[in-house]
């Protein structure tokens, strides 16, 4: 399929890339653009986020398609790593090293003149004393995390990943990550963040790109795409002491496409959730049958992903 | 906390003259772990005490305890031992990513890689035999014991280092290599010992004394070429590994 020309403004062009390892394949035909701002790349553990990101930064060489970083290959073009920063997941760390050493030996590798300086001024930035003496493994996960941002930014990169940068930090230093993601990305900066919360992809902005079993599942705005996973069927269970007299009320809804009786319960698939959200008291109540339990049972990020990828 | 977001910082692409010595000291620090500072001291706890024990049993015992032990087991195993972990153990903790993401060119890496593998088994493998050939007996030998370990650090630890960031099991191979391959099956054949390292460094060593060394059948100027030449081929080829492989 031809894809449309990118923005002027696209920082990272992603062209029908694909990654497989011997027999199986991690990523599948994906295709995006990102722009200034922050982008959320968002999809279930395992959906290849991780590998979308190794091969944006130049790690990981895809094995079909083509990738452009300002318009250079991040692969073999080392001038590219001039202009990406990237925390990776992994929370490994140079065991010898204190948070300075390692930010301030980044920014030197980076070519930033006065390394100490931007080193010890984004510490600062992350919530780090760059005095702290004592080395990387003494850290908490939430420390490292921010060290790991910290040399990932040191360089002023136009382009920074980060890989599930919020796990382990507390409530108020997410917020303040959030915030600082949003101050980059004013500033013109590509800022991708990967992650598999939906409620935490919903705080970093508008553009998401989500990815679910290596494949491209949506892309946009993320109200739209919030949108359409709230209009996505759904199947749910409802107990009551009257089975049967509630079943046949129900199926006589426009939005209930399937109603099945199964262990004592109902269990229905319907196209308007909130629809059936107005209704269903009331028609218990008329039905005479008293509600014991309402649960829609493909409320998990993996259904709803399912579905995008499938529609 | 400062609220200042980051400011575009000055940067240029670094030459070999800046990013290599980086590089080298940072993998310097990561070098002596604890275990690694046992096994050192300890093979050359063994170095020395042979020498002792062979002192005052002339030139074939003091050529045999540095010559069959020295360089043909210390040295490759300090160089095995501080080389295949230098880039295989970033690998292995996926921290190579730290090193890799930077605008330099991706040779700049493994001659740090190299220098800091190499600096460190050199510091610790030619004292350690030059105070082994002064204790033993015959001062003459001093020279040739420590240049011949000298070469030896400058091959194997080129081999080495490849073996680490090209492998995960590269130590075992690193093992294997000197263990069945150069003490086995290089006395086997002229073909096998010339892909030895070993018998370069044992031709050194027997140019300074009239014992007849095994193995020590190259040229004169090929014993001074090939190490060297060794150093420089494996060095490229972790290159092309940095270059072509998966980072994780």
């Amino acid at each position: 399929m031809e894809l449309a020309p990118p923005p002027d403004d696209a920082m990272l062009v992603v062209e029908h890339v694909s990654k497989w390892f011997g027999d199986l394949v991690a990523v599948s035909d994906v295709s995006f653009y990102v722009r200034p701002g922050v982008t959320a790349l968002l999809g279930p553990n395992g959906a290849g986020k991780s590998t979308v990101l190794r091969m944006l930064a130049g790690l990981a060489r895809p094995s079909s398609g083509t990738i452009r970083v300002l318009g250079m290959d991040p692969r073999s073009d080392p001038g590219a790593a001039a202009n990406i920063g990237i925390a990776p997941q992994q929370e490994a760390v140079f065991g010898y090293l204190t948070a300075l050493q390692f930010v301030r030996a980044s920014a030197e590798l980076q070519g930033v003149v006065e390394a100490d300086t931007e080193a010890r001024r984004v510490l600062d930035l992350v919530e780090l004393d760059p005095d702290d003496d004592r080395r990387l493994p003494t850290y908490s996960k939430g420390m490292r995390q921010r060290v790991k941002l910290a040399q990932a930014i040191v360089h002023a990169p136009r382009v920074i990943m980060l890989d599930e940068p919020l796990s382990g930090l507390d409530p108020r230093q997410r917020l303040h990550m959030v915030e600082l993601f949003h101050r980059l990305a004013d500033e013109g900066r590509a800022v991708i963040v990967s992650s598999h919360v939906l409620e935490e992809v919903e705080r970093f902005g508008s553009n998401v790109v989500v990815i679910s079993k290596g494949r491209l599942a949506a892309e946009g705005d993320f109200r739209e795409i919030r949108e359409l996973m709230d209009d996505r069927p759904r199947r749910v269970r409802v107990r009551t002491d009257r089975v049967r007299e509630l079943a046949s009320a129900l199926i006589t809804r426009p939005g209930i496409t399937g109603v099945e009786i199964r262990d004592e319960a109902i269990e229905l698939n319907t196209i308007d959730g909130v629809d059936l959200a107005l209704v269903i008291a009331p028609l218990a109540q008329a039905a005479g049958a008293r509600l014991l339990e309402v649960r829609p049972l493909d409320e998990d990020l993996e259904s709803v992903f399912r579905y995008l990828v499938a529609r | 906390m400062t609220t200042t977001p980051p400011r575009a910082a000055t940067s240029a692409r670094l030459g070999p003259g800046r990013s290599i010595p980086i590089f080298t000291r940072l993998l310097l620090r990561g070098q002596l772990t604890r275990s690694r500072v046992v096994w050192l001291v300890l093979l050359s706890a063994i170095v020395v005490v042979t020498a002792v024990v062979s002192r005052g049993s002339g030139d074939e015992a003091a050529v045999f305890a540095l010559g069959e032990f020295g360089l043909a087991a210390y040295v490759p195993l300090v160089a095995v031992l501080l080389a295949t972990p230098i880039l295989g153990d970033l690998v292995e903790d996926r921290l190579l990513v730290y090193l890799w993401l930077k605008p330099t060119p991706r040779w700049h890496l493994a001659v740090a890689a190299y220098l800091a593998a190499a600096v460190t088994a050199a510091l610790v493998t030619v004292p350690t035999l030059v105070l082994g050939a002064l204790i033993s007996s015959d001062p003459g030998l001093t020279l040739a014991v420590g240049g011949a370990a000298l070469l030896g650090v400058v091959a194997y630890c080129a081999a080495f280092v490849f073996l680490g960031a090209r492998f995960s099991f590269g130590l075992w191979i690193g093992l294997a290599y000197v263990a069945i391959w150069e003490n086995l099956l290089a006395r086997l054949g002229d073909g096998a010992a010339r892909i030895s390292i070993r018998s370069y460094l044992m031709t050194v060593l027997e140019r300074s004394t009239t014992v007849v060394v095994e193995l020590a059948d190259r040229a004169w100027a090929a014993a001074l070429i090939v190490p060297p030449a060794i150093g420089v081929v494996f060095v490229g080829l972790t290159a092309l590994t940095l270059q072509s492989r998966d980072i994780d």
